[in-house]
Formats: C-alpha cells, sequence, structure tokens
C-alpha cells in the first residue's frame, strides 16, 4: 500500500526488549511493520479528522494548512475503542 | 585494491548479500553483486528529539515522518483540501504530535507482541508465529487487518523459497570456500575496473 516502510530489524528489536519474549518466527515482524503501517494510518486519519472538524465553521484555512495537534490525536484516541491500550500515553495531554 | 585497504582481515566465508549491505567499501558499482533488501537503517542518529534508550527502541523519526507524509497526501483518505484559489494544502502534524505518534507506534508493537506471546505459550510453542499475531490482532479489535497481513506472509514465503534456492545453489557450486572468496574478489575487482573505467 505505502510506499515506506519500517525496518524489519528495528521492529524486532522492540518486540525483544520485553524480556518475556522469547524467540520470534521469521515472518512475525514482516507482518508486525503492516500491521502497524495500518495503525498509524487509522491513527493519522482519525487525528486528521478531529483537526478538520475543530476549525470554526467551515470557511478556515485562511491560516494556512491545518496542523494536528496532540489534542486531536486525544480526542482520536478516546473516540475509538480498539484505541483503549493509548489511553494511558494521551492522558498526559490536556 | 588490495585487501589490506579492506582492513586486512582474511574472510572466513564468502559474503553473502546481507553482509555486503553492512560493507560500504565493498559497493564497486552496478556491475557488482546485487543486494537484497537492506532491512536495517542507520541506527539512531537522526532521532535528535529523544533519548538515547527510547531512540534505540523506537523507529527512526525520519521513517516515520516518510510515513506520515504519504499518509497526509493520500488522495483516497481526502485530507488534503483545496482552497478558493484552487491550491492543494494538506495538513501537517506539529513536533509533539509526531513524538506522540511514535510513541503509540512502540505501544502498539509491545502490545501486541505481548498478546501474541501469551497466544503462543498457551498453544504450546516457544516462537511467536503469524498466526499468533493474527489472533492478537482478532482480540484487540483489529480483525480487519487480518487478509491483509496474511497476503503479507504469503509473500514472505514466497521470496524465502527463491532464497533457499539461491543457497542451495551456492552449495551445488561444486566450489570450496576458498575458490568461492576468490571467485567473488575476482567479480568485485572486475566490477571495480568497469566502473572506474566509466568514471
Amino acid at each position: 500500500q505505502l510506499k515506506t516502510s519500517f525496518p524489519v530489524a528495528r521492529i524486532k528489536r522492540i518486540m525483544q526488549a520485553d524480556e518475556d519474549i522469547g524467540k520470534v518466527a521469521q515472518v512475525t515482524p514482516h507482518v508486525v511493520s503492516r500491521a502497524l503501517e495500518l495503525f498509524m494510518i487509522k491513527l493519522i486519519s482519525a487525528s486528521a479528522d478531529q483537526a478538520r472538524g475543530a476549525g470554526p465553521g467551515g470557511s478556515g484555512g485562511s491560516k494556512g494548512p491545518k496542523r494536528i495537534l496532540t489534542h486531536h490525536m486525544k480526542r482520536a484516541v478516546k473516540a475509538d475503542e480498539t484505541f483503549d491500550f493509548l489511553a494511558d500515553i494521551v492522558d498526559k495531554i490536556p | 585494491m588490495s585487501d589490506k585497504e579492506f582492513g586486512g582481515k582474511a574472510r572466513k566465508h564468502a559474503l553473502m548479500p546481507s553482509e555486503l549491505s553492512r560493507r560500504p567499501d565493498l559497493r564497486v558499482g552496478p556491475a557488482s553483486v546485487t543486494l537484497r533488501n537492506i532491512a536495517d537503517t542507520v541506527p539512531g542518529s537522526d532521532d535528535l528529539s529523544l533519548p538515547k534508550e527510547v531512540a534505540k527502541a523506537s523507529p527512526s523519526a525520519a521513517t516515520v515522518q516518510k510515513i506520515i507524509n504519504e499518509v497526509l497526501a493520500s488522495p483516497s483518505l481526502e485530507l488534503a483540501t483545496t482552497s478558493a484559489d484552487g491550491a492543494t494544502q494538506t495538513m501537517t502534524f506539529a513536533k509533539e504530535s509526531r513524538d506522540l505518534l511514535i510513541e503509540c507506534c512502540v505501544e502498539f508493537i509491545t502490545m501486541l507482541s505481548s498478546e501474541a506471546n501469551d497466544i503462543a505459550e498457551k498453544d504450546a510453542k516457544k516462537t511467536i508465529a503469524c498466526e499468533h499475531i493474527t489472533k492478537a490482532l482478532q482480540d484487540l479489535g483489529f480483525e480487519d487487518y487480518i487478509p491483509e497481513l496474511l497476503r503479507v506472509a504469503e509473500q514472505f514465503r514466497v521470496s524465502q523459497v527463491s532464497r533457499e534456492k539461491k543457497q542451495s545453489k551456492i552449495e551445488q557450486s561444486g566450489m570450496t570456500n576458498d575458490e568461492l572468496i576468490a571467485a567473488q574478489e575476482a567479480l568485485f575487482r572486475d566490477a571495480g575496473e568497469k566502473y572506474n573505467a566509466t568514471t
């Protein structure tokens, strides 16, 4: 789908940073990489939706392209059940 | 070019393509041995905003930025808007948002691995396999990802088969290790000469 993808070795390292994790099949980091890609697309889109909806009326944009801020991401996380595991991370954001 | 310029250490085996990617001094030009996907990027030097320990265990900021740009620019997601004068503007991520995104990515990987690990253990398996990952994703509510991921797994299996064919080709070449090394160095020399001749 996307042209760029995450380095497989880096993913494997993150996975094995957890001591409970033992061996990992060769194919696994590739699969995780794609899953991560899809997840990122979902989170980015949801955050962008929040940012778009946040502007006044429908005539915003005179200040240039909208910027996605952390509170947009927080709202996106709260609005979707599958993002529950991110609740702790976004809690520190006002 | 002599061996001394390469750092002098006698090689124990002919270099495999994956090792070549770590030896920039051996890249002699387009005529040389083809390199397989260089999966690992230069570690962490572009992670200016993250502390070293986090940087080592998180995706490179540059890669994340590239992906962000790709997603935001993607027409199918309708994230670009056209203003009154016809100019297209894409949304951007603030710096703190980018860092937050990276944190979320690491959390996703960690959580996924942890779930998959539990599933593998229940399955009495010591190695986390693809099916453990897909089951974990299902449990976590990401089941729509599964068809795409099965495709990725299949693609990988296919590439492994062709890789094994290449491995056995080396074994079947009938040459000893030293002969293989010599042959490879001869190829490098030739490639180097051709490259230098054209530059």
